[in-house]
């Protein structure tokens, strides 16, 4: 009888319907744990995200330098880095210490995706039997979403980024149990897909809860962003590029091909985008560096506006010295004058 | 059979050595004799890799702006020529721009060119078009915007400057006898614009290309016009046409340089230097095709200069003139050369150098005419491909890099005003400062009135006491 600890990890890009996915675990007996983000506006039903698992990844990425700016997954070089430093041990400690109460335990944040050759080396160390869910989005509406949610205004870095992520879960996800599950077939019959996650990774739902999620949960009026295939304008490499990835694993997601039949194209993906890694990394850097100089600008603005303060107060003090100087100098000529009367009239007086 | 008027283009990436072979064409035929006059310091600059390169045009116009005075002065003559109210930046601005990029000399053709050339450029308002090849659409919009007869009216003035027109008519008037005439050659292109130039006239502002007198050249006086510009590589597309409607023959000398050592001349990622080297190449292998055409190698140059201009005379059916040639080969001093890494020596990490290795390591073997120009065709396609799948991601990083300069520009400028409140915090200081010691000083002359006033009250009281006292008496 297999004695290991399950952990089901829900990866994918940002903003692909992975918090709404999340909850749906819940009704096949996985646990999410008790230190949950709570909802907010970019996720007004929860992100069902562990926030502990959160703040060691965002620390992670922080580590390596460019957190907001990542678009690649992480390399052997840094992966080894993060295991250098105290990492790998924290990381082990908050992964023992959140499933030691679970039986199935299921951890969901976006973060994960990039950083899936640490964390793997991490779930190996401590022998999870480990499953992966990863999440689907049209790259379009991901980029929509990410320009107003994530502010990432460049068109280039949103799908690369998802070209990026997408390829990281497939390429680390390989040799485990694994699904696709895709956003709007999800809102469209999310029953149907919670059924193909379960018969996946070997899961029992719950009728009753699984009713719950579909019927009060899933509401299909908080996807704001669905392009119409037909008006995408797919007219440079990286968003056909994109499209054909989504396209190929809609289709998996849709049960109508499997993870080994794209094992080629896989192999032809990876050659593809490692042929931009180079101009990605400058990417990266660019917009780190382009991050930095927003915060020396705004740490000047707000010494300006400080010195502009200290200017106004200085004014205001000069202001007030010159008529407190006139006030002085009205007061000395009285002073004199009274003072030239009373000699005058000792003069008078001294004379009679 | 009459023979055409004859550009030779010398294209290739900024830091290649196009300077260097432009001077080496002097060699052939003495026609360039009158064209070619750079200053040793830019010859100098483009030895030891310290000239700057286009991306970085922009950056500096704002710069030299504050200065204008100083620009104006040291402008050559040649560019007042170049008028006309459908410009859409100021002479001064061309002139800024030329300045920067290349020095002052008095090569006027050049510089008219690649003022209009940069100006067309800048049209775009975006700063990729200077890594990236124009395409289709913006060659419309250029077209539209009236470059289109500003270049091909350029393009006959400055052939009508080479060769001084036997005499000149008006277009209206003698055109047709010109032409009848099987001696001369008629310089006008497709649509009527003809050479706006002669000898003794200028061009006025209101005239209309139909207004323009027509050039009438001997027929064997017509040669060549060699023009060498990096931005012509960006616009081959547009100015090809420009050739084709001007009935001119187009000869292309592409200058390259191996990009590891273009790479460390350049203060930008070395990602960015050598897919910027790809995309220079393979606008110069596309555009270039269908011409006559040459490569040479910026190092093959320096090592072996005969060898080169030999190799260029021969495959452009120029002649060599041989003194010429033997002081342009003891001009040329290989210790100058600063980067340079031999073939064998480059370690290519990563896909985007192991792309360029094969690019660079092909258009050798076609330099060293080991093997020929349409080898490469195949590999071409595949090179194309490739870097149009980079494409986007280059213009993005081109994109950043201006968005980085402009923020550094504006960090500046907030340091500047920082320094400015700051010098005015020191000087209210002072001020404050004075005021309060006036004020103590005020004080201290209110305290010793009020103490020398009080003196006086009671001395006056006496006084008055004493007076009293006195007129008491007098009344008893």
């Amino acid at each position: 009888m297999n004695k290991k600890k399950r952990v089901i990890i829900v990866i994918g890009t940002h903003r692909s319907g992975s918090s709404a996915f999340t909850k749906g675990l819940t009704s096949m007996g996985v646990s999410l744990g008790d230190s949950l983000i709570g909802a907010n506006p970019y996720n007004q039903k929860g992100h069902w995200e562990d926030f502990e698992f959160n703040k060691l990844n965002v620390s992670l990425l922080d580590f390596l330098g460019n957190r907001d700016q990542r678009i690649r997954a992480i390399n052997e070089e840094e992966r080894e880095r993060l295991c250098r430093h105290d990492f790998f041990c924290k990381a082990s400690d908050l992964l023992i210490q959140k499933i030691s109460d679970h039986k199935i335990f299921g951890i969901k944040n976006p973060n994960f995706s990039p950083l899936l050759p640490f964390w793997k080396k991490v779930f190996h160390a401590n022998d999870i039997d480990l499953s992966f869910v990863i999440t689907l989005r049209n790259p379009w509406n991901v980029a929509t979403s990410s320009y107003f949610y994530l502010k990432t205004k460049d068109q280039e870095v949103a799908f690369w980024s998802w070209i990026s992520y997408l390829l990281s879960c497939l390429e680390h996800s390989s040799g485990y149990d694994r699904i696709i599950v895709e956003y709007q077939e999800l809102l469209k019959d999310p029953a149907h897909q919670m059924q193909r996650v379960a018969h996946a990774l070997r899961l029992t739902i719950n009728s009753e809860a699984l009713q719950e999620y579909c019927e009060e949960f899933i509401d299909p009026s908080l996807c704001h962003y669905q392009e119409e295939k037909k008006t995408l304008d797919n007219d440079c490499f990286y968003k056909k590029f994109a499209m054909e990835i989504y396209e190929t694993l809609l289709s998996i997601a849709q049960d109508q091909t499997s993870f080994h039949d794209i094992g080629r194209l896989m192999h032809q993906w990876k050659k593809q985008f490692l042929q931009t890694d180079a101009l990605l990394v400058m990417t990266e850097k660019n917009n780190l560096k382009i991050g930095k100089l927003e915060d020396i600008i705004f740490k000047r603005e707000q010494t300006i506006f400080n010195l502009g303060k200290m200017v106004n107060n200085q004014l205001y003090s000069i202001a007030d010295s010159c008529k407190k100087l006139h006030q002085k100098n009205l007061q000395i000529a009285f002073l004199e004058h009274h003072y030239e009367q009373c000699n005058q009239e000792i003069r008078l007086l001294t004379q009679q | 059979m009459k023979k055409k008027p004859r550009i030779i283009l010398i294209i290739g990436m900024p830091h290649s050595g196009i300077n260097l072979l432009s001077r080496g064409l002097e060699t052939m035929g003495g026609f360039l004799s009158h064209i070619i006059d750079t200053n040793v310091d830019e010859e100098s600059a483009m030895l030891d890799g310290t000239s700057q390169s286009p991306v970085f045009l922009q950056d500096s116009i704002s710069r030299y702006l504050r200065d204008p005075n100083k620009i104006l002065t040291q402008y050559p003559t040649g560019y007042s020529a170049f008028r006309g109210d459908r410009h859409e930046i100021s002479e001064l601005d061309l002139a800024q721009i030329t300045l920067h990029y290349f020095p002052p000399k008095k090569n006027r053709n050049d510089s008219v060119f690649h003022s209009l050339n940069w100006e067309m450029l800048h049209f775009f308002q975006e700063r990729h078009r200077c890594i990236i090849s124009i395409t289709k659409k913006e060659i419309a919009l250029l077209k539209n915007e009236g470059f289109f007869t500003r270049a091909t009216q350029l393009l006959l003035e400055q052939m009508a400057h080479k060769s001084p027109p036997a005499r000149i008519f008006h277009a209206d008037h003698d055109e047709e006898a010109a032409k009848a005439d099987e001696l001369r050659y008629v310089m006008k292109s497709d649509d009527g614009c003809m050479s706006p130039y002669g000898p003794s006239k200028n061009v006025s502002l209101t005239q209309e290309p139909s207004d323009f007198p027509a050039s009438v050249v001997d027929e064997d006086a017509i040669s060549e016009l060699v023009l060498h510009d990096p931005l012509f590589t960006l616009l081959l597309p547009f100015w090809k046409q420009v050739f084709q409607k001007c009935h001119l023959e187009v000869s292309i000398v592409i200058a390259f340089r191996n990009p590891w050592s273009v790479a460390a001349s350049k203060k930008e990622y070395l990602e960015k230097s050598f897919w910027v080297w790809i995309s220079y190449i393979l606008c110069c292998l596309e555009h270039s095709n269908g011409y006559q055409r040459v490569f040479v190698d910026y190092d093959e140059l320096i090592e072996n200069p005969m060898h080169q201009m030999t190799r260029v005379a021969h495959t452009l059916d120029l002649t060599l003139e041989q003194k010429s040639l033997a002081s342009y080969c003891e001009y040329i001093d290989p210790s100058r050369r600063h980067y340079h890494q031999a073939l064998e020596e480059l370690k290519s990490e990563g896909f985007y150098q192991q792309f360029t290795l094969e690019i660079y390591t092909k258009l050798l073997e076609v330099t060293q005419d080991k093997k020929p120009f349409e080898s490469l065709k195949k590999s071409f396609i595949k090179w194309k491909k490739a870097f149009l799948e980079a494409n986007d991601l280059l213009v993005l990083a081109e994109k950043k890099d201006a968005t980085i300069n402009q923020l550094q520009e504006k960090i500046t400028n907030l340091d500047e005003s920082i320094y400015q409140i700051q010098k005015t915090i020191n000087q209210n200081s002072h001020s404050i400062t004075h005021y309060k010691k006036e004020t103590d000083q005020r004080e201290s002359q209110i305290a010793a009135l009020i103490q020398a006033q009080s003196a006086l009250d009671k001395e006056l009281f006496q006084l008055r006491q004493t007076s009293e006292i006195q007129n008491c008496l007098i009344a008893a």
